[in-house]
């Protein structure tokens, strides 16, 4: 539980925060669904799950997720497979490539303070950056 | 259902050769015995039980047992348990999951009931590559809800959707394990199943059940096409560092061979130990005889039992002494006051305490521990200490203390041990009744009745043999002692001259029936003989 004015602070040190600022380097995490996304797979490293259903597991526009899944697939940590007909495709975690950083980040993000510091890093990072091309936290986040 | 044996078989001139049956053992403790070798392959099996009763730690020890001792790998499939906590709660009991998935022998699976149900359904489903990518022979699927397996759609809620992904495991030769949370079970009078406990090869219970203010769990395998099995309830304990245990329940038939070797040995005597108790039974008790020893607290039960265990070892004989009212220091110390030190007797391997508390126990575990202990100790004597304590734990009502009883009778009596069971009777003196509610006295083949008799301003302990199965004995009530430092005796019936100034026994009638009074002098010669 974050209490009032909580948050402010964790913000304010979290630039200085060289562990955070490495994991999310480390992951190539650049908003809050890439963080959640990454974390729910590394809770489940093998599912097979239609896109929406992924989505709803997830709590984010479907459009948000789709952007954060191209990314983990681009970065080689993620594999999908398709099935022509069928709705659900398999999404693989390659935790062995991932290397120590993601139970690192795991650890961090074990407590919900853990959690939203890194995502409030990772909001400060977006609005410094001024990075346009998607919504992060912004987005309509359905929770 | 019992099939009969397979194998060769001739039918007239024709000669039939019948396939050996393939059987997956499952690895888990006691189950494969209560399913009679394991699991045929390719069975797709109903485990179905309430919240709480198991049925994911039962599918999980199956999978990984099979890929870690039976090289057989194995796929679990989640529809509401998150994997990391399902790995979590798996190491608790020593299995190491992500190492057999590193090593190629799991792969665990999160995914939709929907979704589920479509793969399973398609030839070229990604689940199922992935399940034979790693030659997967077994899977796990957990968290199927009756009547809405497949996808959890109520408008597509039958059977036929069952049916279809049992023929996409057949398909694949997966002998497959699948947990179904049900609200409750109906009474199987009335015919009440679910309509894909029809479609199961096997279907197992697994229950929590309310003893007293305790829980016990019990698992019951209601169908198992196409093998044997053995019926009813059994219990078993999930048990940290290890997993599941099952139990074979105490009611379950025994061996052939047990019921054979009920027959005790008329040639061999076993020494009680107590001095003047032989040349009452003529020499000893028969090898492998019980021995009902029935008396109220104090009257000496356990003394005669320390006696006899002491005995044994002082002739070379490995003894165990049960007990469930006295813990094993206890035990020691009460043999200390009346001259028997244990300890070296206990150090040589020779006796063997064995303590359970009484409350809430788990008598099926119990039976199996004993069991165990007798297979390999192999004692020619034991005592069990005592039948009431047993009898407060499971009630006088119901089957559970008689089927017990029997069970440990035939049990000792297949290893030719020669059994004391101590019952505390609750009358002070005399004794109207040997077992009272626990009418099981007919099983045993001697009862021997330790009493208080009070004459004058005095209680006498008193002695009587009521029964020796095939044996002529001395049937009369003869007195006993027990003194510090030496233990129980039982007196000559006659007191010799100037030994004490009160009168022996012989010298009353109605000691036992609670209203002694002296014979009358003229009757005394004859009483005599």
């Amino acid at each position: 539980m974050i209490f009032p004015g909580r948050r402010d602070v964790i913000q304010k040190i979290l630039p200085t925060d060289s562990v955070a600022l490495q994991l999310v380097e480390a992951a190539g995490l650049r908003d809050a669904c890439d963080l959640d996304l990454l974390l729910f797979f590394s809770r489940h490293p093998r599912v097979v799950l239609s896109s929406e259903q992924l989505a709803a597991y997830v709590g984010y526009e479907l459009a948000q997720v789709a952007r954060a899944l191209d990314r983990l697939l681009e970065t080689g940590l993620l594999r999908r497979t398709l099935n022509q007909g069928a709705s659900g495709r398999m999404y693989v975690l390659e935790v062995d490539s991932a290397g120590e950083w993601l139970e690192s980040l795991r650890r961090v993000c074990a407590t919900p303070d853990g959690r939203n510091s890194l995502k409030a890093l990772l909001k400060q990072r977006q609005s410094q950056n001024g990075d346009s091309s998607h919504r992060g936290l912004s987005g309509a986040r359905s929770s | 259902m019992a099939f009969p044996a397979h194998g060769r078989r001739d039918f007239g001139k024709v000669a039939l050769t019948m396939p050996e049956r393939d059987l997956v053992k499952t690895g888990i403790a006691g189950l494969d015995d209560i399913l009679a070798g394991g699991l045929l392959r390719g069975s797709v099996v109903l485990v179905e039980g309430t919240a709480g009763t198991g049925k994911t730690t039962l599918g999980v020890e199956f999978i990984y047992r099979g890929a870690a001792e039976f090289n057989e790998p194995g796929v679990i499939v989640l529809f509401e348990v998150s994997p990391d906590k399902l790995v979590r709660d798996a190491a608790l009991f020593g299995w190491d999951l992500p190492a057999l998935e590193r090593a190629g022998r799991l792969k665990i699976v999160f995914t939709t009931r929907q979704v589920f149900q479509q793969e399973v359904q398609q030839a070229d489903s990604l689940l199922l590559d992935e399940a034979a990518a790693i030659g997967a022979r077994r899977i796990f699927v957990d968290g199927l809800v009756p009547r809405t397996m497949g996808d959890g759609d109520t408008r597509r809620n039958t059977p036929e959707a069952f049916h279809l992904l049992a023929e996409g495991l057949q398909r694949e030769r997966l002998t497959a394990i699948l947990g179904v949370e049900v609200a409750g079970f109906p009474d199987a009078r009335l015919g009440a199943s679910l309509p894909e406990e029809f479609i199961a090869d096997t279907v197992i219970q697994l229950r929590t059940e309310p003893m007293e203010r305790a829980v016990q769990r019990s698992i019951e395998i209601v169908k198992a096409r196409g093998q044997d099995y053995r019926m009813g309830r059994h219990s078993f304990s999930i048990v940290d560092g290890k997993g599941i245990e099952v139990y074979r329940r105490v009611q379950a038939p025994r061996d052939s061979l047990r019921e054979e070797a009920a027959a005790f040995d008329p040639s061999t005597r076993v020494t009680t130990g107590v001095p003047g108790l032989d040349d009452l039974m003529g020499g000893g008790l028969f090898l492998g005889s019980t021995t009902l020893v029935v008396g109220i607290t104090g009257s000496g039960k356990s003394v005669m039992s320390l006696q006899y265990v002491a005995e044994g070892a002082r002739r070379g004989e490995r003894s165990i002494m049960l007990t469930l009212d006295e813990p094993r220091a206890q035990v020691l110390r009460n043999a200390a006051t009346i001259g028997i030190d244990l300890k070296p007797s206990i150090d040589k391997g020779l006796v063997r305490l064995v303590y359970d508390r009484p409350q809430e126990i788990e008598i099926d575990r119990h039976f199996l521990e004993l069991e165990k202990i007798v297979k390999e100790f192999r004692p020619r004597r034991a005592v069990i200490d005592s039948l009431s304590t047993y009898g407060s734990s499971l009630g006088p009502t119901g089957r559970s203390f008689r089927d017990f009883f029997h069970a440990v009778v035939a049990l000792m009596k297949e290893h030719q041990v020669t059994t004391l069971y101590n019952h505390e009777n609750p009358e002070l003196l005399g004794m109207s009744s040997v077992m009272g509610p626990y009418g099981v006295s007919s099983l045993v083949d001697n009862v021997v009745l330790l009493n208080w008799v009070e004459l004058g301003d005095t209680f006498r302990q008193a002695l009587t043999i009521a029964k020796m199965r095939a044996n002529a004995f001395d049937r009369t009530t003869r007195e006993c002692e027990i003194v510090n430092g030496q233990g129980m005796r039982v007196l000559p019936r006659e007191i010799p001259p100037g030994a004490t100034r009160r009168l022996a026994f012989w010298e009353y009638f109605g000691l036992v029936a609670r209203s002694p009074e002296r014979h009358p002098p003229s009757g005394l010669q004859g009483s005599r003989q």
